[in-house]
């Protein structure tokens, strides 16, 4: 079947005015919020810091200022009301997201 | 270039859901008196997810220009709503004329039964007023 074009999404919608959504974070808090959600499922401690049990390589790695203050902010707010994330978890967690999404 | 460009540019490849299908449900009728807008959630989960195999609501604060279903905008005040987010990621064979027409069905019913200006869904970047 061929993909339908926005002229047609609005006319079997029977919408009277259509109008582009450019910006993508549109989609990003409810992508953000599931990331957070599986993130403090699978986290547990055996005694030291709490990390997801699959998570085995470790590795240092560089980040931009303006990226770790980022992560920074966000493991700060999904810490709030459980466990604490740290920004390389939250990194982790996004890598992870993406690569299961599909890029190659 | 626009930000779905830029996606492809970097490497993201299409993923196994095709589209991003996200109907707004307001709490407010177009004179911004309340109404309970729970069994309109209800109902707008269990439709999509009917349709395109799951549907995640997400409570959200929104403001609002009021503006008629042709988008001219009827006073300059701006009314604040307790918005509901209904959103699916939707696979290709699930996104049928069928599906969009039975969505635009239950929205017009949506803005008729709730006395709405204007209700709205959002199909791949593209807002759609009905």
């Amino acid at each position: 079947m061929a993909r339908l074009s926005k002229e047609k999404i609005g006319t079997l919608l029977r919408a009277k005015h259509r109008e582009p959504v450019k910006t993508p974070l549109y989609y990003a808090p409810p992508f953000l919020d599931e990331l957070r959600k599986g993130l403090q499922e699978r986290l547990a401690s055996r005694g030291g810091r709490p990390t997801v049990s699959e998570w085995e390589v470790v590795r240092k790695t560089r980040y931009s200022k303006k990226t770790w203050q980022w992560l920074a902010q966000l493991a700060e707010q999904w810490s709030q009301g459980g466990v604490s994330v740290s920004p390389s978890q939250v990194a982790a967690r996004i890598v992870e997201a993406v690569h299961r999404a599909g890029v190659r | 270039m626009d930000w779905l460009d830029l996606l492809r540019e970097i490497g993201f490849s299409p993923l196994s859901y095709a589209h991003v299908v996200i109907a707004y449900l307001p709490n407010k009728d177009k004179n911004g008196k309340e109404f309970d807008v729970e069994p309109w959630e209800t109902a707008a989960l269990k439709l999509q997810g009917r349709l395109f195999r799951g549907a995640t609501s997400y409570p959200s604060r929104g403001s609002y220009r009021r503006s008629d279903e042709t988008g001219a905008i009827s006073d300059a005040g701006a009314m604040i709503e307790q918005t509901r987010m209904i959103v699916s990621f939707v696979a290709e064979p699930d996104f049928t004329e069928e599906a969009i027409k039975e969505i635009g069905g239950f929205l017009r019913r949506l803005k008729r039964e709730t006395r709405q200006d204007a209700v709205a869904l959002v199909v791949d970047g593209e807002m759609y007023y009905l």
